[in-house]
């Protein structure tokens, strides 16, 4: 139905600069650690694990590293703020904003740095977003600050660089096993709201579609995919923003907590949030919250991330093709469009995921060449762990942008009928995912290395 | 210049105004994905379309002074 933007889509959609410069960042990395390089290392200083246990450790530390804290802050600002207004930000607007961005993640890896952090439940990604929320609904910030709170961008970017520590023979091995959840959970949540929102509360069906897609895939821009194939009126988005944004929440909050009364070994827990969130940037706040809790932050990360980015948001395409051929096949014909084609799944797959693919792979293959040892004593240290303190940074970026950009009081009230279809689904949802999680696919999940 | 909703007054498919129509819209999502592909807004109806759909109230933009 939707032709592609063409050639332009590289460098005005935030899929394509998160791959270039994700890739950009793995092929450095590499390039540098083979010259003998350290500044990959330097380039991802972040206080977050120090361990101090009083400020003057912790000043000390960015008295040591000032020089180093400042070029970060240059190149980032360089790269986020040049690809930025390619896309149509402006630059001003933008800078502004992520300095004050940069300078609240310097503090939130600080408090995840602090020795007694853990023990008082003190994760960054959590401290990111109470802390985003307060600011945003208490503290009557800048407007400009907005454009440089980009949640998708962040997300994104960490996601790619998130593939340079992930083998692809684990995306290989393990990818059936999440497509095969993320098809189960699909199916059975995007019917349930479907089925509930048109046939018990007689909504409009349009807002049933895009309603079951944003439970289903991926919160509010799945139901954006399916948006202009079934033609949903404005309010519909609005419908899905309130209630994708206040679940989503709920459950960055609920999850980790539940999962850690419930003793869940990381894999599995971070399958769980996988089958249960909607967003990607709320998702990864859940299983890194965990993950930290447990002290296996990339296990849960790593089973989130094959359970969504990899299951989950596949379907987007697929939902979107599938609604725009219900809607002009069997609801009344519209005043004029155009048959929806199979192209349909390439327009709306979510592009980043293949900057993913491609980092694991580059990353698998360079590490081929090396034993064991080396590996883990002189190739991990200079080369996967920066890119992992690299993706920290996006995905800090990310949690708090969430907090930042959830104002309250924008949110639009919705009707009884919707709010019921939708948690319920939600519910169908969060036991469906356990119930596969934990008991149909447990073993393989808490196996997960 | 043809009468879709690509070319009409009505149509917002910009990231950036398509973000400020839609309050919320960048709190989980983006209107800078490549999932929304090149869905816009139709400001006249106050559905979501895209470029190739058209209707009677197909009106032309202002022409831009240079």
């Amino acid at each position: 139905m939707a032709p592609p933007l063409g050639i332009k889509a590289l460098w005005l959609k935030e899929d394509w600069w998160a791959i270039w410069i994700g890739l950009t960042v793995v092929c450095l990395g590499i390039a540098l650690f083979l010259n003998d390089s350290t500044m990959l290392k330097s380039l991802a200083v972040n206080p977050g694990g120090i361990k101090w246990a009083t400020l003057d450790q912790l000043f000390d530390h960015f008295g040591k590293n000032a020089d180093k804290y400042v070029v970060q802050f240059v190149v980032f600002a360089t790269i986020f703020g040049v690809t930025s207004a390619i896309m149509g930000i402006k630059l001003q607007r933008f800078l502004a904003g992520f300095a004050f961005l940069y300078l609240l993640s310097v503090c939130m890896f600080a408090v995840g740095g602090w020795v007694n952090a853990a023990k008082y439940n003190l994760e960054p990604p959590l401290v990111a977003l109470v802390v985003g929320l307060l600011l945003a609904n208490f503290v009557p910030l800048p407007k400009i600050f907005d454009d440089a709170f980009r949640v998708e961008y962040y997300v994104k970017l960490g996601i790619v660089l998130l593939g340079a520590t992930f083998p692809i023979t684990l995306v290989v091995t393990a990818g059936p096993v999440a497509i095969g959840q993320a098809t189960i959970i699909s199916l059975l949540t995007a019917t349930t709201i479907y089925f509930l929102a048109t046939r018990v509360f007689k909504l409009d069906r349009r807002l049933g579609a895009v309603l079951s897609v944003g439970g289903a895939v991926c919160g509010v821009s799945g139901s954006m995919a399916i948006a202009a194939s079934v033609g949903a009126k404005r309010e519909h988005i609005y419908t899905s923003v309130t209630l994708v944004v206040v679940w989503a929440l709920i459950m960055i909050l609920v999850l980790p907590f539940v999962s850690q009364a419930l003793e869940l070994p990381a894999g599995v827990a971070g399958a769980w949030i996988g089958t249960s969130e909607f967003a990607d940037a709320a998702g990864f706040a859940a299983a890194s919250t965990y993950g930290k809790m447990v002290g296996h932050e990339d296990v849960s990360i790593k089973a989130f991330t094959l359970m969504k980015v990899i299951g989950r948001d596949l379907w987007i395409g697929i939902w979107s093709l599938v609604w725009a051929l219900i809607a002009t096949t069997q609801w009344e014909k519209k005043e004029t469009g155009s048959r929806p084609g199979i192209g349909e799944i390439w327009h709306r797959f979510p592009k980043f995921v293949i900057g993913f693919f491609i980092a694991s792979t580059i990353v698998t293959l360079f590490t081929q060449g090396y034993d064991v040892d080396t590996l883990k004593k002189v190739v991990k240290p200079a080369v996967m762990d920066p890119m992992g303190a690299l993706r920290g940074w996006a995905f800090i970026f990310c949690f708090l942008s969430i907090g930042l950009t959830t104002r309250f009081r924008e949110l639009k009230a919705v009707s009884r009928g919707a709010l019921l279809a939708f948690s319920i689904g939600v519910g169908v949802n969060v036991v469906a995912g356990y119930i596969l999680s934990v008991h149909v696919f447990g073993a393989y999940w808490a196996a997960l290395q | 210049m043809s009468q879709t909703c690509g070319g009409c007054e009505h149509f917002v498919v910009a990231a950036d105004e398509l973000e400020r129509e839609v309050a919320g819209l960048k709190i989980l999502s983006s209107a800078y994905g490549s999932v929304r592909a090149n869905t816009g807004l139709c400001r006249l109806h106050d559905i979501f379309c895209v470029p190739e759909h058209g209707c009677t109230g197909w009106r032309q933009p202002p022409l831009r002074r240079p």
